[in-house]
């Protein structure tokens, strides 16, 4: 196959950078609609409400809550993880090998989220919760990292679109938060403070949104 | 006449932006089909069930009760982004589509489509119809990558390419594609003795990488 990169022509070389560029917006749309199918099949573990009078189904509400603040908390990381995809990809110009392999690495774990999610969520009672919850953090974890060593791939790789601004480089704050995950998994273990892991995970969102509110990203 | 000629130039242009952007269309469909089939790959994971004085060893446990699970999802995983990886190269300058194209197209669909369910049947417990269940999963693969070189043969003799712009796939990576079709082939009769048929897939991934990258460093072919 000749290289056609190095062809001279000058509008064959557009040609090939609008291919280079149609290539780069298949993998956005394509991880899009991965991303946008594993947040709605969160809605799928809700569970189902039962009872036959106005109170038996508030009863069977209540009973529900364990599954609604898994689903809660779920929609919100996948919209973030979204979002961040999102504003890497607009200055994304072409492909290579290795951003596609990090860019299925990160979807692989888009798609275990609502997994996740259903074992966070658990059945009846809330016991291996520990271990539940480890899961969750740790797929999280993995989902920030694989995000940070592909922004870093893709500013360092050429293969942003020329002319096109850097993206924010603020790895400093993402690799907080996915520390802020890890941190959660040891806490969740303690006894008697477990249950409060959870709120790890908030106070490191509120510190790196105020921090970047004050950075003016 | 020079005004005809720049009229008819302008429609020249309008068609092959209409056949651009219906061949656009066809690729997004199947993105998005491969999208939601990839996705659906984890409706299939098993929550391990724990009674509820269940501690977290009983829930490790039966997590790793489940692993027979995990390994189909993982391999599907693999499979489905390998296919979309080959189908997004083998579209990559695409001009238009013709009838063809989209009928094999569709093929190539329906085996994406029906590569959860296999991976369900692939999880099933048992042993005994082990081999049943397993050439199942290998029949549609087979399908899958026949589809594909039926595809790049015909765009590689066809005129749906974008001028000036060569093949995406050539002749020796359609040989690469027969040989990985040749190692899934080859692992149905080894499922009816033995459950280390799944190395046959292994092989097939790894030999078609290996190809791949001779190919990249021997500077025949840009990387991806």
């Amino acid at each position: 196959m000749t290289n056609h990169g190095g062809d001279s022509e000058p509008d064959s070389t557009e040609e090939s950078g609008e291919v280079e560029l149609i290539s780069a917006e298949r993998l956005v749309f394509f991880s899009d609609a991965v991303v946008a199918i594993a947040i709605t099949l969160l809605a799928l573990n809700l569970p189902d409400l039962n009872g036959h009078s106005n109170p038996e189904v508030l009863k069977s509400m209540r009973h529900a809550t364990a599954a609604y603040l898994p689903f809660l908390i779920s929609f919100v990381v996948i919209a973030a993880h979204w979002r961040a995809h999102h504003r890497l990809y607009q200055f994304v110009g072409r492909l290579d090998s290795r951003l596609i392999t990090i860019d299925m690495v990160w979807l692989l774990m888009i798609i275990i989220t609502p997994y996740a999610t259903r074992v966070l969520s658990g059945g009846h009672g809330s016991q291996g919760f520990e271990v539940r919850f480890s899961f969750y953090a740790a797929i999280q974890v993995i989902t920030m990292v694989t995000f940070v060593v592909m922004r870093r791939h893709i500013r360092n790789g050429g293969l942003l679109r020329p002319g096109a601004p850097s993206p924010p480089a603020d790895d400093i704050s993402l690799l907080f938060v996915a520390a802020a995950f890890a941190v959660s998994i040891p806490i969740a273990f303690v006894p008697g403070v477990g249950e409060f892991a959870y709120l790890v995970w908030v106070g490191a969102v509120f510190i790196v949104r105020a921090r970047r509110r004050a950075r003016g990203y | 006449m020079t005004d005809h000629t720049a009229q008819s130039a302008q429609r020249t242009e309008t068609a092959r932006e209409v056949e651009r952007v219906a061949a656009e269309r066809v690729i997004f469909f199947s993105d998005a089909v491969a999208a939601i089939a990839i996705t659906l790959l984890a409706l299939a994971l098993p929550v391990p069930s724990v009674h509820a004085s269940a501690s977290n060893h009983t829930m490790l446990t039966a997590l790793y009760g489940e692993r027979t699970a995990y390994l189909p999802f993982v391999i599907s995983f693999v499979v489905i982004g390998a296919h979309w990886r080959a189908h997004h190269r083998l579209f990559r300058s695409i001009a238009r589509l013709d009838r063809y194209v989209i009928a094999v197209n569709m093929v190539w669909l329906l085996m994406i489509i029906i590569t959860p369910y296999a991976t369900r049947v692939l999880a099933l417990p048992g042993d005994n119809d082990f081999g049943v269940r397993f050439s199942l999963y290998a029949i549609i693969q087979v399908i899958t990558l026949l589809a594909l070189w039926l595809m790049s043969r015909h765009l590689r003799h066809g005129k749906l390419l974008r001028a000036g712009v060569p093949p995406p796939l050539t002749a020796f990576d359609e040989s690469v594609v027969l040989v990985a079709t040749g190692m899934f082939a080859i692992s149905i009769p080894i499922s009816f003795a033995t459950p280390w048929a799944y190395l046959c897939w292994v092989a097939s991934g790894v030999i078609s990488r290996w190809v791949r990258r001779a190919q990249v460093w021997s500077g025949h072919e840009q990387p991806e």
